[in-house]
């Protein structure tokens, strides 16, 4: 709410610039109702909460500002005092929950023109570009509005068929059209004003153009009234229509003011527009205003703020709030102002006690005991911490991307047939849920190369969305890799690319990280993923189940998205550099087998007695797997084989075409004692033969 | 008798003293004692020849001899190896202005970063970690949460909507919900980190989607000092010993009352979120009496959070993953 100073001080004294202006503002602030920012005029910009409706004008935060502090009295503006009995215009009111009280009163004779300056320059203040200059008549029930938060309408009562009005709820296909020009057609939502014949006003929303004030307008209807505010709230959303009004409806309008602004009112344009005030107004209170009371046990407001509270301090300080606090057995016995429907607990009474009577800057700090034992982390965020320990330790980028994306991106039709699509997205580019991490990371790797970035190694672990077949959400946590160009770029000295990425860089990850986990055998197949090269892509199975890929990045790819910025459709493969890899892995897949390894969380002794080392290269045609003369070393090894690794892969010179020649370090040991060479020897002569039975030969 | 010895002496002390390398040091080890042809080696051949009675004064004298020449070519020596390693590192020199060489880090992404240091600081306060969905329902984000039907406050959230029972949540206040509905019995001390959503342009402050972490706890005796003790702990452990903590009264439909949580960094005052007294609706809704137990509540946003510790300028940065960004932290 826009609060000219001006207008302000026309309730209450308020220091006019300087530190006792800041001081002013600051206390209001500090006590709820923030001054978010002082704008020209000078005029404060204060942010009204949605339970406090009350704060929506002149009034409100006059009061507020008298509560905070005792030196402070509101004074009332000067109105008239109007007689209330059976007035020109009889008012039925069908639906007294929607409109428990209305009043109108009838003023005749008045000069229509423009509202003085004074008047239109506060309106500006207060409304900015919303302010539309009217005339007098209309600017003044605005001007009452901001003034005292009561939203008012006035009908030129020549256009008011049968001298009546009657509140009800629309008939089907009953139409009006609003001052703002548009057509609307009306349902049993919204509540309406009616004449004799049609709806004249959308009750608490918009008054009807062919009802409006006109320069030629003599004798107007000036209505005053108090609507319930789900009925408005309902009626705004149901139209796509909202006001001053409503707006101050729905956050409910303080119903005692239906006659004083309707006295404000009058005496404004009395004075400004002349004319007289024909007979009595006419008040129909349908559902009489019930005050709330709420009793407050001083004991309960000390233990819940946690500070010995004064209760003389605390009833007093009540009472500036309009609060008729009486003392009644250790208890406070609250009578809640009309303009107050926020109150209704003993809680809430606690809430003004706590902000007005003590000030939350003098609320101590205590800490409490821990009752309820250490803290626990939870198991995913756990496991999470670890896989990020384990991938940054082999040098990869943690990502955090985005879960909102565009449709585009369900690149399969599993993932299209599983998307989770946003009902009122902002931007095509945020409609949908992702259903792979690759829509955000891919996107992120064509975002580092762009930037001139083409030798990077990144990582996401996050959620994936997918609709399920019973039309649940699910969320399922996958982790995956993007490696591009070389882990030697970027030192001197070291020829550039010296040692570009392969799939075998994602194996060894995925073995690091699996042996990491304590995840114990696994084996890997060749296989198929909508980013994989055919035959340089594999799956990973564990247990007898798939728990994800990893491969090369096929080339010629299309894989759209679409710009974060823009929109704009584009294809996120095709500044990936040549022959990336990836790895797609289920992150709740490693989740569920963490720690399963046979070996998980055990040791094994270190032998004492030296080992012996043997390198063989059998030659072998490239068709032959190297899982097959790896498994024919191991078995064919005996009791002292500790390990069997590849060191080397040669072709060329001096090995026959379709062929080539792993080199596999061996190494021999004993716990016990030292191995004699002759041992071994027997051992390697074993190993040969059984290489040779899988196809080797040797040079 | 004993003058060859002297001379001969004589003589090694000062080829000695005129080696110029380690080199000519052995030369004249094997000059001068070598067991074949070495002088001394060769006067002790004289031995033999000498009467009985000057044996003994002879033989000592060539050992005085020997074990002089022995001590100067071992400290000549000493000093000669001394000054060749010298020499030799001085050519080893090396340009310590070249760039170091190492493979590029992995690195956490900040906000990761924030999310474990603010987790950590909250275990230690005893606050056990739960997770839930981002695809949530209504009945967690609002209904539970004490959300009056059709109330304005419901405009403050302007939420994603999936269907009529699910949105994006737009908090991760429903960690509230989620934990009592499962009945447990108090004390309670609960916390989440998670994302949220809300229909909000993307500007240099603000984005669709951010981050924040909420906590609760339902215990005897709780109270708004409680809160501000706990809230202060946590601010001091994300931003240093001299975070100061300060309420103001806020409305937020879950608690009352209610506060925003400011902390005072640096000279300035930043609003980091929300919190207050669980409001007894929910308590009564999970079935704890709250005339016996009382609760408090809080929610931050983790992402303005680094923005200020590192000086980010815009918000969006931390979601659009440029290396060149990340490589900064």
């Amino acid at each position: 709410m826009k609060v000219p100073l001006s207008w302000l001080q026309e309730f209450i004294p308020v220091p006019a610039d300087g530190v006792a202006f800041d001081n002013f503002c600051d206390a209001l602030t500090m006590a709820g109702l923030e001054v978010e920012e002082i704008l020209d005029g000078p005029t404060l910009y204060t942010k009204v909460t949605p339970n406090r409706g009350d704060w929506a004008s002149i009034l409100g935060t006059a009061r507020e500002a008298a509560a905070i502090n005792p030196d402070i009295a509101v004074t009332m503006p000067a109105g008239i005092t109007l007689a209330t009995g059976a007035g020109p215009v009889a008012v039925t009111i069908d639906d007294p929950d929607a409109c428990p009280r209305y009043a109108a009163t009838v003023i005749r004779g008045v000069s229509i023109g423009p509202a003085p300056d004074w008047m239109q320059e506060r309106l500006t203040q207060a409304l900015g570009d919303k302010y539309k200059p009217v005339n007098n008549i209309v600017d003044i029930t605005n001007y009452v509005m901001l003034e005292l938060g009561q939203p008012l309408h006035a009908f030129d009562l020549a256009t008011i068929d049968g001298g009546q009005i009657i509140v009800r709820r629309a008939k089907a296909d009953e139409k009006i059209t609003t001052l703002d020009g548009e057509e609307r057609i009306l349902s049993a939502q919204p509540l309406c004003i009616c004449d004799a014949n049609r709806p004249v006003a959308i009750a608490g929303i918009m008054g009807g153009l062919e009802t409006e004030i006109t320069s030629g307008t003599t004798d107007i209807l000036l209505e005053s009234a108090h609507f319930e505010p789900i009925t408005i709230r309902r009626g705004s959303k149901a139209l796509g229509l909202a006001s001053e009004a409503s707006y101050r409806f729905e956050r409910f309008v303080d119903p005692n003011l239906v006659l004083q602004a309707t006295a404000r009112a009058a005496a404004l344009i009395l004075e400004i527009a002349g004319g007289t005030i024909d007979g009595p107004t006419t008040d129909v209170i349908a559902k009489a205003h019930v005050p709330t009371r709420v009793l407050a046990r001083i004991d309960r407001i000390r233990r819940l703020l946690g500070v010995d509270i004064d209760r003389d301090e605390a009833v007093a300080a009540l009472k500036r709030l309009g609060i008729d606090a009486e003392r009644s057995a250790g208890a406070l016995d609250c009578l809640v102002p009309s303009f107050r429907p926020d109150i209704a607990i003993e809680e809430d009474i606690a809430e003004e006690v706590g902000r007005i009577a003590l000030g939350y800057d003098k609320l101590p700090e205590t800490v409490p005991p821990v009752t309820t034992g250490r803290g626990i982390n939870a198991p995913g965020a756990e496991f999470a911490a670890k896989v990020r320990t384990i991938l940054t330790g082999l040098g990869l980028q943690d990502i955090v991307g985005h879960s909102l994306t565009s449709p585009e991106t369900a690149w399969t039709q599993a993932e299209q047939d599983a998307l989770v699509a946003i009902r009122n997205p902002m931007a095509p580019q945020y409609s949908s849920l992702r259903t792979s991490l690759f829509a955000t990371l891919l996107p992120t790797a064509a975002r580092a190369v762009d930037s001139g970035i083409r030798d990077f190694g990144i990582f996401e672990l996050g959620s994936v969305y997918r609709r399920t077949d019973d039309g649940a959400y699910a969320e399922p946590r996958h982790l995956a890799v993007i490696l591009a160009g070389s882990l030697t770029a970027g030192m001197w000295g070291i020829k550039a690319g010296l040692i570009p990425v392969d799939v075998y860089f994602a194996k060894g990850m995925v073995e690091h990280l699996l042996s990491g986990l304590g995840i114990g055998d696994f084996t890997v197949t060749q296989s198929t993923h909508v980013l994989g090269h055919p035959y340089r892509t594999a799956e990973v199975t564990v247990g007898g189940k798939v728990i994800g890929y990893f491969g090369e990045i096929r080339s010629g790819l299309t894989l759209p998205a679409r710009d974060s910025d823009t929109g704009q459709l584009y294809n996120t493969a095709e500044s990936i550099p040549a022959r990336s890899v990836f790895i797609d892995l289920s992150a709740d897949a490693l989740m569920e087998l963490q720690g399963t390894a046979a070996s998980a969380g055990g040791y094994k002794a270190i032998s004492r007695f030296p080992a012996i080392s043997r390198d063989i290269a059998p030659v072998v045609p490239l068709t032959t797997d190297f899982s097959a003369i790896h498994a024919a070393i191991i078995s064919a090894g005996g009791e002292f084989l500790r390990s069997a690794e590849l060191t080397d892969l040669y072709a060329g010179q001096g090995i026959p075409e379709g062929h080539h020649a792993p080199t596999v370090r061996i190494v021999f040991q004993a716990d016990d004692r030292t191995l004699t060479s002759a041992e071994v020897d027997v051992a390697m002569l074993a190993i040969r033969s059984a290489c040779e039975a899988c196809g080797a030969q040797f040079r | 008798m004993t003058q060859p010895i002297a001379d001969v002496q004589r003589e090694a002390l000062a080829a000695i003293a005129a080696a110029s390398n380690t080199a000519n040091l052995t030369e004249l080890d094997t000059l001068y004692l070598g067991r074949k042809a070495g002088r001394l080696t060769g006067l002790m051949r004289n031995l033999g020849t000498l009467p009985p009675d000057e044996k003994p004064a002879f033989g000592a004298a060539l050992n005085e001899a020997k074990s002089v020449i022995e001590a100067a070519i071992a400290t000549r020596g000493a000093e000669l190896a001394a000054a060749e390693r010298d020499a030799r590192e001085q050519r080893e020199r090396i340009d310590l202005t070249l760039p170091g060489r190492t493979p590029e880090p992995g690195r956490l992404h900040p906000l990761t970063q924030t999310f474990e240091q603010v987790r950590s600081v909250m275990l230690a306060l005893g606050f056990s970690f739960t997770e839930s969905n981002h695809c949530e329902e209504y009945l967690f984000n609002f209904d539970w949460l004490n959300y009056p039907p059709e109330h304005p406050a419901l405009d403050e959230q302007m939420s994603f909507v999936l269907d009529d029972d699910h949105l994006m949540r737009t908090h991760t206040t429903p960690t509230q919900g989620r934990v009592l509905a499962t009945g447990q019995n108090p004390p309670l001390r609960y916390a989440q980190i998670g994302r949220c959503f809300r229909r909000d342009a993307v500007d240099d402050t603000h984005s669709h989607t951010f981050h924040q972490v909420d906590g609760f706890a339902v215990d005897k005796d709780l109270s708004l000092a409680d809160l501000k003790g706990v809230m202060a702990e946590i601010m001091r452990g994300i931003f240093g010993p001299e975070a100061i903590v300060r309420f103001r009264p806020d409305y937020f439909p879950f608690v009352e009352p209610g506060v925003e949580i400011a902390v005072k960094w640096g000279d300035r005052w930043l609003e980091v979120g929300g919190a207050g007294m669980i409001h007894p609706n929910i308590l009564r809704r999970a079935g704890i009496d709250p005339t016996e137990y009382s609760g408090w509540a809080f929610g931050f946003g983790l992402d303005r959070m680094p923005m200020v510790l590192h000086g980010v300028d815009r918000l969006p940065l931390f979601l659009e993953n440029d290396l060149r960004f990340l490589r900064q932290f």
